[in-house]
């Protein structure tokens, strides 16, 4: 009897579940668009709603769209590398937001579809800024916004502290902010690895770049693993300071007031593309299409950068990203919200060097952060409060921010950058080789710094 | 039973393991051992001549022992003061040291971050009025790990041994104590070996838990452990075969470390052949019960600090660095009840985990009767491999679900269409562990014998199962089960990558998509609070509907 009166009850529950499964499967009308993106809710629903007016004023009919949200720009090209090597398509016809570096990749590996944007669009956008390129040659990639890097910080701890708010790179560097900063994962966060490479060109030359990086990691009480981690960290009060993307600083700022605050370091302020693509054998190639160049028409700019509920703004929340078209910055001029800036005038005349920026975000930055910061954070915290305990003698900074033979120069770290492949089964091995070289490299100096200064 | 019928059962509870656990696997870690067609040792060798790798499987294994240690001395104390005496109040303070079960991760994650942050964590700032030094919670390494993950998994061992308690035979006891036995002999002699399974059943899914726990060291930032490691390489996007390679010496490890435990302390157990039916829970003298209630509290307010935090972020209109928020609004509480996508997640995740419970159930009282019961060949291997799941890093077994139904027959239940049905099988697979232990602890404390008598009297083997055993072994059957729903609901590896339009999403993905943004930060936070109100509420129910079996496990 006992066991029925389990059994009973259980299969009735089962049978109940199973109903509610079936209902759950009912058919849904199919979408007549497909994205995939990285970019938050917000932003999805403000250009989801804007379109499907805009396409029902110009061609009379609406657009279902249907959002695929796999999770980050990483997760989001993982995937779709996935997908594209076992079909021709994966069923999603574009790739909205994330860092140019990925779409760049996906391009590289025949993944996304070029575009012929009407001549109206193309006199608006950029080719290049702060040296940057804004779009594929060949109509790959288009930016649909640019972001720039800053310092963001927590005022309010800083100020009850009687510190001096950060205005530089530098500031980052400095002994004063030891165990007080964090950074994010350059193997996982390709923003983060950008922001690491304009650290470097805003020096003279290479050494004095890593230098400067090899600091700002040695003062990191952690690592996170997304650059939009660091907001937080700094809201929280974890961490005083960390550098962060523009849009992520004004997202936090916007949600916890002014206890929090953004700087864009003056003089090396790149602004580099947030792209959208069309992806390889995309099932709905008219819609597709047209969203792109909705996006990159002045009505889908303007959502970008106006405030919420302004005429020709978003309708509930605002977005602060940095509209690529230049008439947009004139039309809009003194209706943008707050901490925008127009990029083609404010960069001034820093130009990134994109050529090799472009090989060393890809292939170095991320494996050399790991070698030399992320496999030894103990170590490497621990030599550099040495140092800063000897008050920096030269016997000591010297080893500490010296790199491996085949880094030392700018060329030479170029030549070995390219050598970092990962096609073959030799070049993975290779590149093994040389990165767990760099690894015990570091950890032997780190610790001979620690020996040196007990004596 | 007759021989092919018994070799059927564990044929096809074994298949289904190898089709939705081992094949996935495969798919995903083949890339560490299989270059360019060609077999190679070369990255396994890799994972060890990496020094962030090398010393990675040393500190997971500290963490591992100290974690099941620390865990052991916290609630095996506690299970036998609830079994031991009867006091005002023993439901609620036995349901309150549950409650680390209902805090979904990532709010859990947060609450802790903004809690105990450095400088303006509310714990430091607390501490600075009281004229106290700041703590640097977050970055203690080793030792606030470890203190994080037993606050997080003593109900595990708590319910298991609290099971094992129950199905101990009075008489036993009471029979030791009239040979002359004192109470702490009888407890050593008597108690302590017959509940040996279920702290093995307990102490082995801790022990695994604690090697391969990934939330726990990635929010404090102690990234040199295995799990964090493989964490780390999976999210890049060019993933090393050396990453591969390091999730199998993680597996290896576990199973090795299982099989271990299993020979060292999983012999068979002492099966008692009838149970007591007087309970020989004494009334606690008010000083006694003032101790207990001490013991219980202490240990339910040091656990239930996230799940404060969380309730003051779904009620912050701001917060930032201060002790309590700034402002309050009940606007992203009303808010979970007035949006759609809300209510839609929690109405699939109650459907994917209620699903995957009934999956467990059917699953893990065959494997377990197979494993314990039956003589077939190979039952060890099944025992194991129902073990795995635990040592399987949700990651790896989510892109594994991923390669499975992205072509072939499969591909229509893949994550491109409706993700129902792999959601399912994925969350019963990654909670059957707990079951198989469960069921597999009542089973080796209650005798063959009983079964055997059924038979005698004419009963078919199926109907002495279901008569006989099935009652017998319900406390173990409902713990397996509580453990499985509560951590199915709370599942985020598969729901992240196997859940990919948002009718769909079950609440913790939902939760994620949400705390991803600042701005909605706190409606994840209140999300969150509605996901602990509604474990509360379904593990209470459960207590009503079954509330003697419930009972008979708590002894109340």
């Amino acid at each position: 009897m006992g066991a029925m009166r389990v059994i009973r009850p259980a299969a009735a529950a089962a049978v109940a579940l199973l109903v509610l499964v079936a209902c759950g499967c009912k058919k849904k009308a199919p979408p007549d668009l497909v994205i995939v993106s990285p970019h938050n809710k917000k932003i999805e629903a403000e250009f989801e709603a804007a379109f499907r007016a805009w396409h029902k004023q110009q061609f009379g009919a609406d657009v279902k769209i249907e959002w695929r949200d796999i999770g980050g720009t990483t997760d989001v090209t993982r995937f779709l590398l996935e997908q594209y090597k076992r079909a021709p398509s994966s069923g999603i016809d574009l790739y909205f937001g994330g860092g140019g570096p990925d779409h760049k990749f996906l391009t590289a590996r025949g993944i996304t579809a070029p575009v012929k944007l009407p001549a109206e669009i193309m006199r608006q956008l950029p080719e290049t800024i702060t040296g940057v390129r804004q779009y594929d040659p060949d109509g790959h990639w288009h930016a649909a916004a640019v972001s720039c890097f800053g310092i963001i910080y927590n005022a309010k701890l800083m100020r009850e502290k009687g510190m001096k708010f950060p205005e530089s790179w530098d500031d980052l560097a400095s002994p004063s902010m030891y165990g007080l900063i964090a950074a994010a994962d350059g193997t996982q966060s390709g923003s983060a690895r950008a922001a690491y490479e304009m650290i470097i060109q805003s020096e003279p030359n290479w050494q004095a770049g890593w230098a400067k990086l090899l600091k700002i990691f040695a003062n990191c009480r952690r690592f996170t693993a997304g650059a939009s981690d660091i907001p937080e960290a700094v809201a929280n009060g974890d961490i005083l300071a960390g550098a962060a993307i523009d849009f992520y600083a004004y997202d936090q700022i916007a949600f916890s007031g002014d206890a929090v605050a953004f700087v864009r370091v003056a003089g090396t302020t790149a602004f580099t593309p947030d792209p959208i693509s069309l992806l390889k054998g995309a099932p709905h190639p008219t819609a597709a299409k047209r969203f792109i160049e909705f996006v990159l028409s002045q009505r889908g700019q303007a959502l970008w950068c106006l405030p919420a509920r302004a005429e020709d703004g978003p309708a509930s929340s605002p977005l602060f990203r940095q509209p690529i078209r230049r008439d947009v910055y004139d039309k809009y001029a003194g209706k943008m919200l707050a901490p925008l800036v127009n990029p083609f005038v404010y960069s001034g005349d820093f130009k990134y060097d994109e050529a090799a920026a472009g090989v060393r975000i890809s292939r170095l930055l991320g494996p050399l952060m790991k070698a030399a910061a992320i496999d030894q954070r103990a170590e490497m915290s621990k030599a550099w409060k040495c140092i800063i305990d000897a008050d920096f003698p030269a016997d000591l900074i010297d080893p500490f921010v010296a790199l491996p033979e085949n880094l030392a120069e700018e060329a030479t770290a170029l030549e070995t950058a390219k050598t970092l492949t990962t096609k073959t089964a030799e070049d993975r091995r290779r590149t093994e080789m040389t990165t767990s070289a760099w690894q015990r490299y570091f950890r032997t100096k780190y610790n001979g710094i620690v020996n040196r200064a007990a004596k | 039973m007759r021989n092919w019928r018994r070799y059927i059962l564990a044929g096809v509870s074994g298949a289904f393991l190898v089709c939705f656990l081992v094949v996935p696997v495969l798919l995903s870690i083949r890339a560490g051992f299989i270059e360019e067609g060609r077999p190679t040792g070369f990255w396994l060798g890799r994972v060890f001549a990496d020094l962030a790798g090398r010393e990675s499987l040393l500190n997971s294994l500290k963490v591992a022992l100290a974690t099941t240690a620390g865990v052991f001395l916290l609630a095996v104390p506690l299970a036998v003061l609830a079994n031991h005496y009867d006091f005002r109040g023993k439901r609620i303070a036995s349901a309150m040291l549950m409650l680390p079960m209902i805090l979904p991760p990532f709010v859990g994650a947060m609450a802790i971050r903004k809690l105990l942050a450095l400088d303006g964590g509310s714990v430091n700032l607390i501490l600075h009025a009281l004229g106290l030094a700041k703590v640097d919670w977050l970055g203690a390494g080793f030792r606030g790990v470890v203190i994080l993950e037993v606050l997080h998994l003593y109900p595990i061992m708590f319910l298991n041994a609290s099971a094992a308690l129950a199905n101990v035979d009075p008489t036993m006891l009471e029979a030791s104590r009239n040979l002359g036995a004192s109470r702490w002999r009888t407890f050593r002699r008597v108690t302590l070996p017959l509940i040996r399974p279920g702290l093995f059943a307990g102490g082995t899914i801790v022990f695994i838990w604690s090697f391969t726990e990934l939330g726990t060291p990635l929010m404090m930032g102690y990234d040199r452990v295995l799990p964090v490691q493989v964490y780390n390489g999976l999210k890049v996007l060019d993933t090393s075969p050396k990453t591969y390679s390091m999730v199998f010496v993680m597996l290896s490890a576990s199973v090795g470390l299982y099989g271990m435990g299993r020979l060292l302390f999983g012999g068979a157990a002492a099966a008692m052949a009838g149970r007591g039916i007087a309970s020989m829970a004494r009334k606690a003298r008010p000083r006694t019960a003032a101790l207990v209630w001490l013991a219980f509290g202490g240990v339910t307010a040091l656990a239930v600090v996230p799940h404060v935090g969380v309730v003051l972020m779904a009620v912050a209109k701001r917060w930032s660095a201060t002790i309590l928020p700034e402002s309050y609004t009940f606007a992203h509480l009303a808010a979970v009840f007035r949006q759609e996508r809300t209510w839609n997640s929690i109405v699939n995740s109650l459907r994917y985990a209620s699903l995957a419970t009934v999956v467990d159930i059917v699953l893990g009282m065959t494997i377990a009767y197979v494993v314990v019961r039956l003589r077939v060949r190979g039952r060890s291997w099944l025992d194991s491999l129902a073990m795995l799941p635990l040592a399987v890093p949700g990651l790896v077994i989510a892109s594994g679900y991923v390669a499975l139904t992205a072509a072939g027959p499969l591909a229509a239940i893949g994550p491109m269409r409706n993700p129902t049905l792999i959601l399912v099988i994925a969350y019963s697979v990654r909670r059957l562990p707990y079951m198989v232990r469960s069921i597999s602890a009542g089973l080796q404390q209650t005798s063959e014998t009983l079964e055997e008598a059924a038979r005698n009297l004419g009963a078919t083997p199926l109907k002495s199962v279901l008569r006989i055993t099935v009652p017998l072994i319900s406390a173990n059957v409902l713990a397996g089960a509580i453990l499985a729903f509560s951590f199915a609901m709370l599942e985020v590896s598969d729901s992240l990558i196997l859940a990919q339009t948002p009718d769909f999403y079950p609440i913790t993905k939902e939760i994620y998509t949400l705390a991803g943004v600042s701005d909605t930060k706190f409606l994840a936070a209140a999300l969150g609070t509605f996901g602990m109100v509604l474990l509360t509420a379904t593990l209470v129910g459960a207590n009503l509907l079954l509330g003697k079996r419930l009972g008979a496990m708590f002894r109340v």
